[in-house]
């Protein structure tokens, strides 16, 4: 038999350990400090509503001062690798940026004689628009029988021969065939300005024979003043033609007189002095034009010069820290040379951009330097002081610059990235290969070439002179503009430019869209039942293979900014505003000043999403103009057809290609003009700038693949 | 007569076994009534509503979070960003792995227009898993 005390020891045990873990918990409970180094600490947090809200914290022990510093140094190393990366990257950005920018100067700063053609195509063409613009101002001239319709009529000529011009000053070397074409363009329109002549004059007789009045008088005046505009326009068109003739026929003698004439900066006086003893063995006539041009040419060597003594600086690579000089920085000097470079970065851009806008529009480099928008990059926070503590003696100071760390790489990643796009838009979405491997002169080779597709397609996508339902074809342009792009993009590098999506193909099988039989099955007007568009149009904004419906698609979905002030001048979408430059939707830019609190209004992106094809602007105005942006969705390649409609005009840009330009101030029609374009595999940027007149504004964008379109018919 | 075990035995010792019985039990205890919160990339600041209907799925840590605030700030992996940095990132998510899980987390008073974006953005980008966050008692006390 067991004796009840032979359990005693077990008992003590029990109760001696019940008693431990009582004194233990007692301890905890009591002792916040054992707590907070042996278990998690159950914290109390108190909302603003009062409601308690509980979180369970773990802490660890503090570690001493070297395993902290071990860590710390640990953790830097790794993300200096990192920032140490994007800063290559960034400085490599830089350097193709500058050397496209040197590119782009150069063609601008040496002018050749088609530049100077072009301006003075230019010219004629403003002084074409303000005669138009004054004589619809006045509405008894407008009345005037043939007036109206022969001023019209002049003024798209011109704008039509400025924009041929445009494209030939483009080009690296005038085609012939161009420049002779724009020779019968420029005749043809001399011959075509007798009817206005004929026109005016008329008006001013049946004038004259009005009753005598105080009106008569002004009206006598008014008409006087257009016939003098109109005398200066015919006297400096005639003139133009004469220079251009001689120009081609010396062309066709010998192009020496040609290369001589241009501002070459390197040797000017030697070439010029060359000039004028070649010029005395040719013909009278050439000798003449010659002279005319020299001193367009001199003017233009000085204005070259001045250009480029206003934007002396040094060498990019100089100024640019180079690869050592980032290893041996440290962390806090490496994230600053980061944001000082994507500042210069910048700069180029902006330079580039007002280069880009300068030979575009025919302006000088400094007021396109005034007119472009000159867009910021974040730099991201100033974490200077937070990078420079790298020696933590407490986890609490280990925890801050472990996030400054953080931080600095997370923005400078950001900024490596953006300048990755900014080089993108700024050399014509050229891959990053085809830059590496290019000369200076295939850049600029490739450059003028961009530039000289982007001028034929304004001029094909306008709507000056086209009817309703007209359709242009412009696939080959943008197919050459994507190729252009496209050159040794193979190896698959420059993912930024989002055509680069898995399991797609980015080669774009050129023939399957423009080389069979263009004539056959490609009209040239598209008729299209409105009620059944109206019933059928889906909204979307990707366009899958798999797709079971195919018909119109209406993009319903954009972000929107404005209003900002319609300019009351002669010229339809100028001048250029910020979002043409760059679409940032993150920037705010001060627009139109408010009617009421005659405040200029603070203008964001807005997030606009349309049930209906018609998509209004959200800050609705008359007088102002609006930009709206979105992106389409391809799976590959595709032929689509784009309809534009808008109240009253608009422009439309698809991957920076001007693919549709309205005129005027027209209500909104679906068929008012369409556009047969090629959509690249990925994602294709859409902008549109739209601008209002009086009252209402709106716009659509259709598109619809072009197979649907011929089965329809 | 049957001797004691212990009668011999001239000095008690404490025996250990029943003492690392309480430790183990009070162990587990801990270990079955703590739970460890996972980093869940989220924003402090956030008023989740409540769902009755919503299922309940275990908390993941390759989810991509998403979040709008009540100001209608957008964080993306618990930072604050831009509409134009979550494109961006959204674009490179797609091309990393279309089937991500996301998340998104909202406030109950983020405004609707926000929200109705980012999805937007997320369905363009050819994103569809997607699930918003509710409250939940057990992960959000």
């Amino acid at each position: 038999m067991m004796r009840p005390d032979d359990n005693s020891p077990l008992l003590i045990a029990l109760a001696i350990s019940l008693l431990l873990c009582a004194g233990a918990s007692l301890a905890l409970y009591l002792n916040e400090d054992w707590r907070q180094t042996t278990f998690g600490i159950l914290e109390e947090v108190v909302n603003e509503e009062g409601e308690v809200v509980r979180k369970v914290k773990v802490e660890r022990p503090e570690p001493n001062r070297e395993q902290v510093r071990e860590i710390s140094r640990n953790q830097e190393v790794k993300k200096r690798e990192k920032l140490k990366e994007n800063a290559r990257k960034l400085r490599k950005t830089i350097i193709e940026l500058e050397e496209v920018v040197e590119a782009r100067e150069s063609t601008l700063l040496t002018p050749d004689i088609w530049d100077e053609m072009a301006t003075r195509a230019n010219s004629l063409k403003e002084q074409a628009e303000m005669l138009r613009y004054w004589q619809s101002k006045h509405r008894y001239l407008s009345r005037q029988p043939g007036v109206n319709e022969e001023s019209v009529h002049i003024r798209d000529r011109l704008t039509a021969h400025a924009n041929q011009m445009r494209v030939i000053a483009l080009q690296t070397e005038a085609n012939d065939d161009d420049t002779w074409a724009a020779l019968n363009q420029i005749r043809k329109i001399i011959d075509e300005l007798d009817p206005l002549q004929e026109a005016l004059r008329n008006a001013y007789r049946r004038t004259t024979n009005l009753s005598d009045n105080e009106e008569k008088g002004k009206v006598e005046r008014y008409i006087m003043q257009r016939i003098d505009e109109f005398k200066n326009l015919k006297s400096d068109g005639t003139r133009y033609l004469k220079d251009f003739e001689n120009l081609l026929m010396q062309d066709d003698l010998g192009t020496t007189e040609e290369i001589a004439a241009l501002p070459n900066t390197a040797l000017p006086e030697a070439s010029d002095t060359e000039t004028q003893e070649d010029a005395r063995t040719d013909t009278e006539a050439a000798e003449e034009a010659l002279a005319g041009m020299e001193e367009n040419a001199l003017v233009n060597t000085e204005a070259a010069e001045e250009a480029h003594g206003g934007s002396e600086k040094p060498e990019a690579e100089d100024s640019l820290p180079s690869e050592e000089d980032f290893e041996q920085m440290e962390t806090a000097e490496l994230y600053e040379s980061i944001q000082e470079m994507t500042k210069q970065l910048d700069e180029s851009y902006a330079r580039s951009k007002a280069i880009e806008l300068a030979e575009f529009k025919q302006l000088s480099l400094e007021e396109a330097k005034e007119q472009v928008y000159a867009p910021q990059t974040d730099t991201g926070p100033d974490l200077s002081e937070e990078l420079s503590k790298n020696q933590p003696n407490t986890s609490e100071e280990f925890k801050a610059f472990n996030q400054a760390l953080d931080k600095a790489v997370r923005s400078s990643e950001r900024m490596a990235r953006q300048a990755e796009s900014r080089l993108d838009s700024a050399s014509g979405n050229q891959s990053a290969e085809s830059k590496a491997s290019q000369t200076a002169e295939q850049l600029k080779k490739a450059l003028s070439k961009d530039a000289t597709t982007k001028a034929k397609m304004a001029m094909a996508a306008t709507n000056m002179g086209r009817e309703d339902g007209n359709l242009q074809d412009l696939r080959s342009l943008m197919n050459e503009n994507y190729a252009n792009a496209q050159s040794s993009h193979s190896g698959g590098g420059g993912g930024s430019s989002g055509t680069q999506q898995v399991g797609l193909s980015t080669h774009y099988d050129a023939s399957s869209f423009t080389a069979s039989n263009p004539g056959a099955n490609n009209p040239d007007k598209i008729s299209l039942n409105r009620d059944r568009t109206f019933a059928q149009a889906l909204p979307g904004r990707r366009f899958d293979m798999q797709s079971e419906r195919k018909g119109w698609i209406f993009i319903d979905t954009w972000y929107i900014i404005g209003p900002w002030d319609l300019p009351s001048n002669v010229r339809e979408f100028e001048p250029s505003l910020p979002p043409e430059t760059t679409v940032d939707l993150d920037e705010t830019y001060e627009g139109k000043t408010h009617p009421v609190t005659k405040q200029p209004m603070e203008l964001k992106w807005r997030f606009t999403q349309s049930g209906v094809m018609r998509v209004k602007p959200p800050d609705e105005m008359s007088s102002s103009v609006y930009f709206a942006y979105t992106e389409v969705f391809c799976e590959s390649a595709m032929d689509v057809v784009v309809a534009v409609a808008s109240d009253d005009r608009a422009k439309l840009w698809i991957n920076d290609m001007v693919v549709f330009q309205d005129v005027g101030l027209s209500g909104w029609r679906l068929d008012e003009g369409f556009r047969r374009i090629l959509l690249k595999p990925g994602y294709n940027k859409l902008l549109v700038r739209l601008e209002n007149g009086p009252s209402f504004t709106n716009f659509s964008v259709l598109m619809c693949p072009f197979d649907a379109i011929s089965s329809a018919n | 007569m049957s001797r004691s075990p212990y009668a011999e035995d001239e000095d008690v010792a404490l025996s250990m076994s029943p003492l690392i019985d309480c430790v183990f039990l009070l162990l587990i205890f801990f270990l079955v009534t703590t739970m460890l919160k996972k980093d869940l990339k989220e924003v402090e600041h956030l008023n989740l509503p409540i769902s009755r209907s919503s299922l309940e799925v275990p908390p993941d840590e390759s989810a991509v979070a998403i979040a709008i605030d009540e100001e209608a700030n957008i964080y993306y992996e618990g930072e604050l960003t831009t509409i134009q940095n979550l494109l961006d990132e959204l674009r490179l998510v797609e091309q990393e792995d279309a089937d991500r899980r996301i998340r998104l987390d909202t406030d109950e008073n983020t405004p609707f227009y926000r929200f109705v974006e980012v999805l937007d953005a997320l369905s363009f980008r050819n994103l569809r898993n997607v699930g918003v966050r509710t409250y939940h008692e057990k992960y959000d006390r």
